[in-house]
């Protein structure tokens, strides 16, 4: 049994990080112009005849607008944007799904796939049955179709990579810390495969030995998970969990590399102070490295 | 938000949770004490992202009329709304209710904190610990990192020395010394410590996070002191445990056992009546004709492990796990301790209602051997 007790610790800046050129940084109540020429979006207010800041994060200018990009913030879906998210609720015709998002994201029966044919009409038999496939409490991944004009999303899951989630780790960040990519899809090499939601919700799972096309996305494997994956998938999620701590971007290179420097530690330290710093450290550096 | 918790593959050879610690590993804590200037006594902790804050303040106050000779110590527990939004407004204090209740079990103990220091006169006046405990976030595993913080806070306390001075009316009065660092500390070796295990599957953990806690039907709240003597045991949850388990929970390490025996004497029924500790664990088996019973032991009464045996369910002499390797054999213990337990035997039913107390067991140690 292992209890570690300690003083706290003032939290140490990183003192090499590179400048950032060109970034604006404000925090609440902060002017960030009194030119008057401007308009307003979101983040901001005008005070007199300065427009003021109401959120710490980036000014964005587009021409003659205006707005503050939040650091720490909901998930603002776009279309496009692969989504992981749990069932809240069951109703007719449709599932609402939590997507760290201001609304409940909703998901439409219309916009699953169904056994037995991809443009089968919907019966009322398969709204009876709408508990079989996702009931409430189940993790699924999917993909904005469309926004709503309060703001909700409107997920679909029409390609077989999407679907309910089986066995696996669920790990929340920020949704701002999510970089954009190509795929959110990945198959480490170090044995465990991962998807990036966008809205913050990281998925890490098993790599499923034979890619089943047929099963469709309802089908989970119960099948008890060996140790070693299990070790791979733990010290993954503490990467993350490091890697989120530090507010360092989150794709799939630099999770790899926080894995490997993290590889000759025992996973319940990587989460202690310290040895999180020396792990960030190096991961830093070889990120940059690699860029430059 | 509640989500349903599946637990599969969480199978006993394992040893690995969700963050990589063992089953019986703790997150690493942050203590912190004197951070609140205008109390008595104070203490931070930081268990993971659950954090408390405890405040302490000694008033002199009329001792309870039952205890005229000791101080007391009054436990208040608030929920901030900062810590999770369920404890908005009132919802907070079914679970700070709770919480103080336990604490009051926990420290009403003779032997954790020395009450008869806080006393002034007796009948009179006496110091009275004002204990308050603030959740500032939650994050599982409140019960531990509350007893730590109070164990920091009792250890920083100083209470200031005070003087009876007589007057020439006859009334008394309280005089307190100006000097600030003139002021008493308590001992705080035998103040217990509080160990969560929560239930999951087939195994239990210690220190369970909130995704663990949301997995477990039921854990076992057991405080327990440096010298291993247990002040409480309390089941929380709603699920069943079954008494093989919470015997394996309560032995995490098992210590070696001592046992030492005492000869019945005439006024009990047939039989030889061992008494042995481990740790500070204390029970007494009788044996009847080869049939042997576990008669009583210093856990909480309410304890459901008591009832196992309650029974009269027999336990053969050579189960390791039970009576430990050792044959029973003269050691004497150094420290043990006895409570009263209403005993319910079968086959003994004279022991029934008996009291124990440290010297007349202690008389019946020296006269049996």
């Amino acid at each position: 049994m292992a209890a570690d007790m300690r003083l706290p610790a003032p939290r140490k800046r990183s003192t090499n990080l590179p400048k950032e050129h060109g970034k604006h940084l404000v925090a609440p109540g902060d002017v960030i112009t009194t030119d008057s020429g401007f308009m307003r979006g979101h983040g901001t207010y005008m005070d007199d005849e300065k427009l003021v800041a109401s959120v710490a994060g980036v000014v964005e200018r587009v021409n003659k607008l205006i707005c503050v990009r939040p650091l720490k913030t909901r998930f603002n879906g776009e279309v496009g944007d692969v989504v992981v998210g749990r069932i809240t609720e069951v109703q007719q015709k449709r599932w609402k799904v939590e997507t760290n998002s201001r609304l409940d994201s909703v998901l439409l029966l219309s916009s699953v796939n169904l056994p037995g044919g991809e443009l089968r009409r919907r019966s009322s038999e398969d709204e009876l049955a709408m508990r079989e496939y996702l009931q409430e409490g189940d993790l699924i991944s999917a993909e904005v179709q469309s926004v709503f004009a309060d703001g909700a999303l409107s997920l679909h899951t029409r390609s077989l990579k999407y679907g309910k989630l089986g066995q696996g780790v669920l790990v929340q960040v920020s949704p701002s810390l999510i970089k954009r990519r190509k795929t959110h899809f990945h198959n480490l090499t170090c044995g465990a495969s991962i998807i990036l939601g966008n809205n913050g919700y990281v998925w890490i799972y098993p790599t499923p030995a034979e890619q089943n096309e047929e099963a469709g996305g309802f089908v989970t494997n119960t099948e008890p998970v060996p140790l070693s994956d299990r070790e791979v998938i733990s010290r993954l999620r503490n990467c993350i969990l490091a890697l989120s701590v530090h507010k360092m971007l989150l794709y799939d290179t630099s999770i790899l590399y926080c894995y490997e420097s993290a590889f000759h530690h025992q996973i319940k330290d990587i989460l202690k102070p310290e040895i999180m710093e020396e792990i960030i450290e190096e991961t830093r550096r070889r990120i940059l490295e690699q860029e430059g | 938000m509640r989500f349903r918790g599946k637990v599969r593959g969480f199978t006993p050879s394992d040893d690995l949770r969700l963050d990589g610690r063992s089953c019986e590993d703790y997150r690493y804590v942050e203590v912190e004490t004197d951070v609140v200037s205008n109390t008595s006594g104070s203490a931070r902790v930081k268990l993971g992202h659950t954090d408390i804050l405890v405040g302490i303040k000694a008033e002199i106050g009329r001792p309870k009329l039952d205890r005229p000779d000791k101080g007391c110590l009054e436990f208040f527990v608030d929920c901030s709304a900062n810590a999770t939004p369920e404890f908005e407004g009132r919802g907070g204090e079914e679970l700070g209710t709770e919480i103080a209740n336990a604490l009051y079990r926990v420290y009403d103990n003779e032997r954790s904190v020395d009450l008869k220091s806080l006393c002034i006169t007796p009948m009179e006046h006496c110091w009275i610990l004002y204990i308050d405990v603030l959740l500032l976030q939650c994050d599982g595993n409140l019960f531990d990192a509350i007893s730590l913080a109070i164990k920091a806070a009792l250890f920083s306390t100083k209470i200031p020395k005070v003087q009876m001075m007589e007057d020439e009316e006859g009334t008394t009065e309280i005089e307190l010394s100006d000097d600030p660092f003139d002021c008493v500390r308590l001992n705080t070796e035998n103040v217990p410590c509080i160990v969560t295990l929560c239930k999951i599957g087939q195994r239990h953990v210690v220190d369970a996070t909130l995704q663990e806690k949301a997995c477990s039907v039921a854990s076992l709240l057991v405080s327990v002191t440096s010298k291993g003597t247990i002040t409480c045991v309390r089941k929380i949850g709603g699920g069943s445990l079954d008494p093989e388990s919470i015997y394996e929970m309560i032995e995490v390490r098992p210590p070696p056992l001592n046992w030492t025996q005492i000869l019945a004497s005439t006024d009990h029924a047939t039989g030889l009546a061992y008494l042995g500790s481990c740790g500070g664990t204390a029970g007494i088996a009788a044996t009847s004709q080869g049939h042997w019973s576990w008669l009583w032991s210093s856990l909480d009464s309410a304890c459901p492990l008591w009832h196992l045996w309650q029974s009269g369910t027999s336990l053969k002499s050579d189960e390791p796990t039970r009576l430990g390797a050792a044959p029973p054999s003269a050691i004497i213990p150094s420290e043990w301790w006895c409570r009263f337990v209403p005993l319910v035997a079968a086959d003994l039913h004279t022991w029934r209602g008996r009291l124990f107390q440290d010297s007349q067991l202690q008389e019946a140690v020296s006269f049996g051997i």
